[in-house]
């Protein structure tokens, strides 16, 4: 339906955009793709007095390397990084996943940012950012802070971000040499969220598994990097048994719900498939 | 084609032309009008409040806090809903179904109007109605088979009984040599046409003038008649275009009614659009049904009896149960038969028409018993079927005018490749590791006739005019029933002025039970002929036309000329003719309908046999429908594009049931749980395969004087039950609730 | 509610209006500019009905506050055809193959497939069928859009190597 009323700002920069949030408190909430925020407003389910749009704030945007690591605007939007060509070949983990997400009409507005942001269990970024042990770099009225990823999911729609904090950009440090990640999303229509979803990185040397991190997607209220599962294939040759292990133990860390995409015990169970067929494709992609 | 009664001959090239959908220009500009897209002048918006539980009385509503909201124009309740002619609950006829329009506090199912709101802006009045705030008093609900009382009704679908058969079904089956014993479940359905239920109302003094889309305008005439206390004539409705119908928007619905009593309230034009969740409840929808099938063979695979039970819910308030057993009066040859029904109330809306109402959910428990049965006989389900051919309808014993499934089975068989199957379920896996399967279905429905009016013109420069209050909902009234109208007249299409879509324009009968183009075309068929009849006349008595004294020869029209049957090198055009005679016109007015004598002696089906392939991810139990053939056999065919068009979204709709839509209630609150497009799974192009529809030739001389069966729902039926055995054919599981979701393989 | 101005161009034309700001893009086009060839199908941004072209990108105009479209350049179904009335060749195609049957889904479709076009001028019927993903339809099982798309990607072809030959 139509969303409460409210008053809009569009900021030109981050520091503008940090004071809005610091004077409206609650009662403001930041905008920049719109396509989790402005359907929760349709459905009356976030209430801001106070909208502040942030899309035009060209600080916000930008595919980057820093070093080695890779440094990914909060603004950039899905199809943004779908398109790029340097992404796709340092680390195309990224955009395998955008491809999951929604349909393209959604990818050309839903970000990044938006997307590791607010909190949504079954939002597919933020597995991958545990899995790849990212950290979201956030400005408030404070100053900066750089949060790890696999300390910045608490709840469903809770995090660490502060109220009158603003996430300015992903930092993503290079994967180690020999290395590839993967995400495998089973979903029952192209468009859904995931049944279950699993991102995975691995490494390989001298045909064992040196590198292993395995997250998972809409198993939980929160996304989950299932750290015992990829620590027990270090060592390990790839294959179907050491799949098949790091499956289980990822099947144990999962709490999903029973709902529309089918009863708890069977998301979990698939969760362990996404997590086999995932660490199949990373392997072979390491090995070439 | 010959006119009945008189000898007069008209030729015509338009039907069974390709031609491109008339209206499409309209459609693909933007140009074409749907109900929501009016403005008039003054218009103010009109938003429903609709109830959050299932069952009870609302206690509270604050009006005060909606109209003092800046925009808000007034607020319609209870309290001060303009008075009606009769209370919406009594029944005038069978089709006079109860709405929920603001007459008391009563909550009858979860989304049921509680008021509306009147502002200047859509923003306005949709405040309102969240500042409304509703207060309830709740009562327990009930939403499943297993928490209430069962009884027999008195009728099913309209007028059908509750129980019909012949021989002895017990006997039958205590002597057969095999034996199944099977439950098959389907869940209730909406209609989800992409366009909103949406309606524009203004009134002229006592005139009533309204865009809204509708499936049977004069129906909904007489409704809106009766229940305003007016003159159906006063009610102008304009419905050239329905962002689609299946079923939905045959009969005027509560919130239609309840934007034309706002505009009533507020003396101004009223915009009243739905949104999505809240078509979930107050505009029907396919009633959910538990159908027990046992159904018994001799040791040649001979069917000895089928007993089709049918437990199915209507609401608390009203009388609609899904009349699934038509499909087992029409199909199989048995000895023995019984159809019975059992229903059930649930806190929900009223069931309705949802796209081939009753074949489509018999047919799924129909085919997978008739399979399962096949399996425990030992034979191919094909050759099964084939082996229990009714060569007269099953219940009545009444030849059919025409069948061509044999066509059907044997041109789908072939171009699926169906002969290398193997008997045996899980041989089949491909490279990737899915496992493969076949499955067979047979299609059937109805070839339904209701009452039709048209009216023909011919012009005195040669054109000509026809007028029919027909409906368009993408099926292509518009062009079809112009290709009849054309060749009717003997014209081109371009010398055609052809109109439908409005009230004032004569009764085309509903455009369902996939009746339309046999129900209008005839009437347009009899109306041009009429109206060559008349101009024929003029001309025969003409001392200085070619075609005097041609009265008991006959004439033939060819091309917008008449010429003499006893010798066609003499005739005239259409203007010559009028334009001697001082007219700028001559009419002609026909009537279709079903011939009394054709139904009473005889039953009249269009048939079709579909054929699946399935692949299963065994580990994911994820299902796809990687091809579909169905072969149709419809009688004439009209428009070939149009009529494949049919079949495909048919088909589509039956892989949805199979596989996709559910609607959800939640068994505590009786609220829907998945009344949205995100959850309710109506397919996407990536769910859908690669599917054919082969047109079978089918010549039927009694069905109607076109010879035309219908084709809009035919395509559903043999789906489903295609698709499920396919699955059992690739897996070796048999999955008797629909729809088959990926955790039902798997555990 | 106070309405703030906001101005734009579609189709070609400036437009400049007073809207509140919680006036979504698809409200503002329908029932402010009397656009009426978007359509509304869902409340939940998944049916695609609403799709318009901003900025050179396919974006459900329903999820969008008008606002937050200052300045932006748009294409809607009315802009599609030429001045003098003669469709596009998305238009046309999807008249010709049967692209649709009740035409509630086909603006948004067409503006989907015209920017797809633009991006991916010969796309498979793999790529076709990614591309619209976004786009519902409940009539047509999508089958004949896609071989719209397919026919109308061999039209645009062929117009631009008569365009560049000329």
């Amino acid at each position: 339906m139509i969303s409460g009323s409210f008053a809009f700002y569009r900021p030109h920069t981050i520091a503008e955009a940090v004071a809005m949030l610091a004077t409206h408190g609650d009662a403001a909430r930041l905008v920049a793709g719109g396509h989790s925020l402005i359907p929760m407003m349709k459905l009356r389910m976030a209430m801001p007095d106070h909208l502040i749009d942030v899309g035009g704030i060209a600080d916000l945007k930008g595919i980057k390397r820093d070093g080695s690591d890779w440094l990914i605007g909060a603004l950039t939007t899905q199809a943004e990084l779908i398109a790029d060509q340097a992404l796709a070949a340092g680390l195309p983990v990224l955009r395998e996943t955008a491809l999951q997400i929604a349909d393209p009409q959604v990818r050309n507005c839903g970000t990044l940012g938006g997307n590791i942001a607010n909190g949504d269990p079954g939002n597919d970024m933020p597995a991958v950012m545990l899995c790849l042990n990212a950290r979201f770099e956030v400005t408030g009225p404070g100053g900066k802070r750089s949060i790890p990823a696999r300390g910045f999911y608490h709840g469903a729609y809770v995090t660490s971000l502060a109220q009158d904090e603003i996430v300015t950009a992903v930092r993503i440090a290079a994967l180690p040499p020999g290395s590839a990640a993967a995400y495998e999303k089973l979903k029952r229509k192209v468009g859904d969220y995931a049944t279950a979803a699993a991102a995975v990185a691995l490494g390989l040397q001298d045909g064992k598994i040196n590198f292993c991190s395995i997250a998972l997607t809409n198993l939980a209220p929160t996304p989950l990097w299932a750290e015992a599962a990829g620590q027990a294939l270090i060592g390990r040759a790839p294959g179907a048994e050491s799949f098949a292990l790091a499956g289980r133990l990822a099947e144990e860390i999962t709490d999903p719900s029973s709902d529309a995409r089918g009863p708890a015990a069977y998301r979990t169970k698939m969760g362990g498939v996404m997590v086999r067929r995932a660490l199949a494709r990373a392997a072979l992609a390491a090995k070439t | 084609m010959n006119i009945m009664n008189t000898a007069h001959v008209r030729h015509g090239s338009n039907i069974g032309q390709n031609l491109t959908r008339r209206e499409g220009a309209l459609k693909v500009t933007g140009a074409a009008r749907y109900a929501a897209d009016h403005h008039p002048a003054g218009m103010l918006y009109a938003v429903l409040a609709v109830s959050a539980v299932a069952r009870g009385r609302v206690t509270a509503l604050d009006v005060a806090a909606a109209k003092a909201h800046p925009g808000v124009v007034d607020v319609m309740t209870p309290q001060n809903a303009p008075k009606l002619a009769h209370h919406p609950d009594e029944k005038t006829n069978p089709f006079a179904f109860r709405l929920d329009i603001l007459q008391d506090a009563q909550v009858r199912y979860a989304n049921q109007p509680i008021a509306v709101v009147i502002g200047e802006s859509l923003e306005a009045a949709t405040e309102g109605a969240v500042l409304l705030a509703p207060a309830y008093q709740a009562e327990d609900v009930v939403v499943r088979f297993e928490d209430g009382e069962h009884f027999v009704p008195a009728a099913v679908g309209v007028g059908a009984p509750a129980e019909e058969g012949h021989g002895d079904v017990e006997a039958g089956l205590r002597n057969a040599a095999q034996r199944v014993d099977v439950t098959y479940d389907t869940p209730a359905h909406y209609h989800n046409a992409l366009e909103p239920h949406a309606i524009v109302a203004e009134w002229q003094g006592e005139r009533l003038i309204i865009d809204t889309p509708s499936q049977g305008m004069a129906i909904a005439q007489g409704r809106l008649a009766g229940l305003f206390g007016i003159a159906p004539e006063d009610i102008y409705i304009r419905s050239p275009y329905l962002g689609g119908g299946f079923g939905g928007k045959g009969l005027i619905a509560g919130p239609q009614v309840l934007g034309i009593m706002a505009a009533k309230l507020v003396g101004k034009p009223v915009k009243l659009v739905m949104r999505r969740e809240q078509l979930y409840g107050p505009i029907g929808h396919r009633g959910v049904t538990r159908q027990h099938m046992r159904l018994g063979a001799d040791t040649e695979g001979g069917l000895t009896a089928i007993d089709h039970h049918i437990l199915t819910a209507t609401s608390r308030f009203d009388d609609f149960f899904e009349p699934s057993a038509g499909v087992t009066h029409t199909l199989y040859a048995t000895p023995a038969l019984l159809t019975r029904y059992e229903g059930m109330r649930f806190d929900t809306g009223t069931p309705l028409f949802v796209r081939a109402p009753g074949e489509a959910s018999g047919s799924v428990a129909l085919e997978g018993a008739i399979d399962e049965l096949a399996e425990a006989c030992g034979m191919d389900p094909l050759a099964f079927r084939l082996k229990n051919y009714a060569e007269t309808e099953p219940l009545t014993g009444k030849p059919f005018t025409s069948k061509a499934l044999r066509a059907c089975y044997a041109q789908g068989a072939a171009r699926f490749g169906w002969a290398k199957r193997p008997l045996a379920a899980r041989m089949m896996t491909d490279a990737q590791g899915l496992l493969t399967g076949w499955g067979v279905g047979t299609a059937t429905f109805p070839a339904h006739m209701f009452q039709a009016s048209a009216r023909a013109e011919i012009r005195s420069d040669g054109s000509g005019v026809v007028e029919i209050g027909a409906h368009d909902m993408g099926q292509g009234a518009w062009t079809a029933l112009a290709q009849i109208a054309a060749d009717g007249l003997s014209l081109d299409m371009d010398k055609l002025t052809f109109r439908i879509g409005t009230s004032d324009l004569p009764d085309a009968g509903i455009a369902g039970g996939s009746a339309h183009t046999a129900t209008a075309g005839s009437a347009i068929h009899n109306a041009t002929g009429a109206a060559i009849a008349a101009l024929a006349d003029i001309a025969m008595r003409d001392e200085t036309s070619p075609l005097f004294g041609a009265g008991n020869a006959g004439v033939v029209s060819r091309d917008g000329h008449l010429y003499r049957r006893d010798d066609e090198s003499r005739g005239e055009s259409y203007a010559t003719i009028l334009s001697r005679a001082g007219l700028d016109s001559v009419e002609g007015r026909g009537e279709g309908a079903a011939d009394q004598a054709v139904t009473e002696n005889y039953a009249g089906h269009a048939h079709g046999a579909v054929f699946a392939e399935v692949k299963v991810d065994p580990e994911l139990g994820q299902v796809r429908v990687t091809r579909l053939v169905g072969a149709f056999a419809a009688g004439r065919v009209i428009n070939p594009r149009m009529v494949e068009s049919q079949y495909l979204g048919g088909m589509i709709w039956g892989v949805s049931f199979a596989l996709h839509e559910e609607a959800i209630m939640d068994r505590r609150t009786g609220r829907p749980v998945n009344g949205n497009l995100a959850d309710y799974h109506v397919p996407v192009n990536a769910d859908i395969p690669s599917v054919e529809a082969i047109l079978i030739d089918e010549q039927d001389s009694l069905i109607n004087a076109l010879g035309i069966k219908g084709v809009g729902e035919i395509g559903i039926t043999g789906t489903a039950g295609a698709i499920v055995n396919a699955i059992w054919h690739a897996t070796g599981i048999r999955v008797r609730s629909m729809p088959v979701t990926l955790d039902k393989l798997l555990f | 509610m106070k309405k703030s101005p906001v101005s734009m161009t579609i189709n070609g034309q400036p437009v400049e209006e007073l809207v509140e700001p919680r006036t979504l893009l698809i409200h503002f086009l329908r029932e402010q500019l009397n656009l009426t060839g978007a359509h509304i199908g869902c409340e939940t941004s998944h049916c695609g009905a609403c799709t318009i072209d901003l900025d050179g990108k396919s974006v459900k105009s329903c999820t969008i506050f008008t606002l937050q479209a200052e300045g932006a350049h748009i294409r809607t179904i009315e802009g599609m055809a030429a001045a003098d009335g003669t469709l596009h060749a998305l238009q046309e195609a999807f008249r010709e193959k049967h692209g649709l049957q009740c035409g509630y889904c086909t603006p948004g479709m067409i503006l989907r497939a015209w920017r797809l076009l633009q991006e991916n001028p010969d796309p498979t019927d793999a790529e076709i069928r990614f591309g619209i993903a976004g786009n519902l339809c409940r009539c047509t099982g999508y089958q004949n859009i896609v071989a719209a798309i397919k026919h109308a990607a061999i039209l645009m072809a062929g117009a631009q190597q008569k365009e560049a030959a000329e």
